[in-house]
């Protein structure tokens, strides 16, 4: 790990599979102690990256560097520190889930038996089931169990609850939650389901087309736009309302919902007032601040 | 389009079933021209036309169930109906052309016109009823029983069933036409049910590529590790485990040790289907000294089947991309070993038992079980690194793994009967360069590759 706490740098990677430009120079910094989340369309290039990130996907060009190493040349020790979950990954399917969960705990001295004995119970892991028996979802879940038992520092998700139930998703959210209360853990999760990463992460980075066209803590992320309704005091609102980086602007008389960029809550007041209007300012929701990122309007 | 076209499309749509098409037609080819140029029949060997129809029955049955075990074929309009026509078209088809052959049946040399398109009509019957029977059994998932009947074919031409087949086409061509226009009538029914729609629908088929088709195989794991019914035993997983909880991290052991026992513990369930393919293979070297140079090498190339190379491991276990490297060379030796050393066993206890094995005598012919030589061990040495460096370069492409698995077969075979005449030490080096060759394969794709394929 370098000194300002960096455990994943990426300069200029790029990847393509058959022409399709999976990774376009992309750079990252991913500091320690983080849950940071992964967001994007199919195709984005999400999995990509976190696979490039732990050395299963080589970069045609560019540097990866994990916990300091380059990501090709991670060896066990480094890979013991590292837990991924992959999307749709393939487990050992013969296996009962007791007998695979046993088989990995083997690889890590560190393993935690207590955590191992919580997470069967609160998820109702049936430890005696086929592996491959078992349903999309409990796959997952198992999935999740055998990524999180030596309590790694660096916890890969990908697309990890896409296939959990509400209540299970819930749950695995407070785990995720409890997990980052140990000191420079850090968590990447990439998720279809915005509205429950923006519940567990405290930074994005958006993906659109392989490129990556926001890196910025979620706060600054949310600070960024606002919704903001706008009521006519007096009469009916004027016809051009003087905001400045409005982005959507739906109205009638009295009423207009405005979503603006870059305005602080002050200035939003201070122009309400100017216009005889009373403004509600409300953060917005991850799912929409995304389609305003990736520009869909 | 015609919903009828629309489903004849998938015979030349699907590229993989071009390579059948070619060896399947190739064969039919040499086949007929032997019949016909030089005049053989009488003792059976007509009766290979009735074993091509099965085998295009099958193909058809299946290309049938690939698209009715699909979900939204059930509520496609017009696609019930369809099933059935296309079914009995290509089997018209199919009999009509395996039908022509029959004109050089030495039985009609001296008939007049009318007997001998009797006979053609009746060669056309038995054709439509082998080609039903397979279409309903393939459609029935009897997939084992249907394989089974392959064997069963091959038996037919050594023994009388065939020549009583063949008989009956020539000179009860009555009874034949009739029992043809019963099955046609019973296939046509059944393959009309509505039921038979509802059972096929969403139900786990792996198709004809399928097998090779990993992300097809998922799908319906549930029915795959629904034979691993049994418990594993305690002291088994025991053992493994304190093998690679005694190495460190750095330690290649430990990911060897890992590798054995996922490997182990796919194959012990399943070890005494391995023991009685293996004892099947070598009994039948024993009897036909002619067939011992292949059937070892189709056997170790179907124990090649267990090689699941931990270099694409999606387990966050398989350590650093030069563990996955050595970890998969020791599978594929361990494999290599294990084969060999059951290949060898089976070899030493029947070539021991061989004055207690029964001599076979039917009617003219006499089969008597003869010491299967140990060279034939040598194949196995071979196959393996030839067949993991297929899988590991082909890994998540079905077609490719398939050619790769089907294409060398001839090689080996030939290779299998040199190695019969050859020194050992130039077996030995040959081997060696193998062996050599895959793990430079293993290795550059460990190093240089992406991991994960879909």
């Amino acid at each position: 790990m370098s000194d300002n706490g960096t455990i994943i740098r990426m300069d200029k990677v790029s990847k393509a599979f058959c022409g399709t430009r999976a990774l376009d120079e992309v750079d990252l910094a991913v500091r320690s102690g983080r849950i940071t989340g992964v967001l994007g369309a199919n195709g984005a290039g999400k999995s990509t990256l976190l696979r490039t990130i732990i050395g299963l996907y080589l970069p045609d060009s560019g540097r990866v560097e994990t916990f300091g190493c380059l990501a090709r040349d991670l060896g066990p020790k480094e890979l013991g520190r590292i837990g991924y979950v992959h999307q749709e990954g393939e487990l050992l399917n013969w296996m009962t889930v007791g007998q695979l969960i046993r088989y990995v705990a083997a690889y890590y001295p560190n393993w935690n038996g207590d955590l191992e004995r919580k997470y069967v119970a609160d998820f109702d892991v049936n430890e005696k089931a086929r592996v491959g028996s078992l349903s999309p979802g409990e796959r997952q879940k198992v999935a999740i169990l055998i990524a999180i038992g030596f309590e790694p520092e660096l916890l890969i998700l990908d697309e990890p609850a896409s296939a959990l139930d509400p209540i299970a998703r819930a749950r695995f959210l407070d785990l995720l939650l409890e997990l980052i209360q140990t000191e420079n853990r850090t968590i990447l999760i990439s998720s279809h389901i915005l509205s429950d990463v923006e519940k567990v992460i405290d930074h994005a980075i958006i993906m659109d087309r392989g490129r990556i066209v926001r890196d910025c803590s979620f706060d600054d992320l949310r600070e960024e736009y606002a919704r903001v309704r706008l009521t006519a005091l007096h009469g009916p609102l004027p016809a051009q309302l003087p905001f400045a980086g409005v982005l959507t602007c739906q109205r009638n008389d009295a009423e207009a919902l405005l979503t603006l960029q870059n305005q602080s809550p002050e200035s939003i007041e201070e122009t309400a007032r100017a216009i005889d209007c009373k403004a509600e300012i409300q953060p917005l929701p991850l799912e929409d601040i995304y389609r305003l990122v990736v520009g869909e309007k | 389009m015609h919903i009828l076209t629309a489903n004849l499309k998938h015979f030349h749509q699907r590229r993989g079933l071009y390579l059948l098409y070619v060896l399947g037609g190739l064969f039919t080819l040499a086949f007929v021209a032997a019949l016909v140029g030089q005049r053989i029949g009488g003792e059976g060997e007509f009766t290979m036309l009735l074993i091509i129809a099965f085998f295009i029955g099958k193909m058809v049955g299946v290309m049938q169930m690939e698209v009715a075990s699909k979900s939204f074929s059930f509520s496609l309009p017009g696609h019930r109906g369809t099933v059935r026509r296309l079914v009995f078209l290509a089997g018209v088809a199919t009999s009509l052309a395996l039908s022509l052959p029959w004109i050089a049946h030495p039985g009609l040399t001296s008939e007049g016109p009318a007997v001998v398109v009797l006979v053609l009509a009746s060669g056309f019957s038995a054709n439509l009823i082998v080609y039903l029977i397979s279409v309903a059994v393939t459609v029935r998932k009897t997939a084992a029983f249907v394989n089974g009947l392959f064997f069963a074919a091959i038996l037919l031409v050594y023994f009388e069933i065939g020549v009583a087949l063949e008989r009956s086409i020539v000179y009860r061509p009555g009874l034949v036409i009739l029992l043809a226009a019963a099955t046609a009538g019973a296939v046509w029914l059944w393959l009309g049910r509505p039921a038979w729609f509802r059972e096929c629908c969403a139900t786990p088929w792996i198709g004809f590529l399928d097998p090779w088709d990993r992300s097809q195989t998922h799908k319906f794991r549930h029915v795959w590790a629904r034979r691993f019914a049994k418990a594993p035993h305690p002291g088994f997983d025991r053992f493994f485990l304190d093998r690679i909880r005694s190495h460190s991290g750095s330690d290649p052991r430990r990911y060897i040790w890992g590798t054995l026992y996922t490997t182990s513990s796919l194959i012990e369930p399943q070890g005494k289907g391995v023991v009685s393919l293996v004892l099947m293979a070598v009994i039948w070297a024993g009897y036909t000294p002619q067939a011992a140079p292949f059937v070892v090498p189709v056997v170790a190339l179907m124990l090649t089947g267990f090689i699941n190379p931990p270099l694409y491991s999606e387990l966050p276990v398989a350590g650093s991309r030069k563990e996955r490297s050595l970890a998969t060379m020791a599978q594929m030796l361990a494999l290599a070993g294990f084969s060999t050393l059951i290949v060898g066993l089976a070899l030493f206890v029947l070539n021991r038992l061989m004055p207690l094995v029964p001599v076979i005598e039917v009617a003219d012919l006499r089969l008597s079980f003869r010491p299967v030589d140990s060279s034939m061990l040598l194949p196995l040495i071979v196959v393996f690194p030839i067949m993991g460096i297929v899988r590991v370069l082909f890994h998540g492409n079905p077609l490719r793994l398939m050619l790769g698995t089907v294409l060398p077969l001839g090689s080996i075979m030939s290779v299998a009967l040199l190695m019969k005449s050859t020194p050992l030490a130039y077996v030995a080096a040959t081997a060696g360069i193998l062996w050599a060759a895959c793990f430079l394969v293993v290795h550059r794709i460990a190093m240089e590759s992406d991991l994960v394929r879909w």
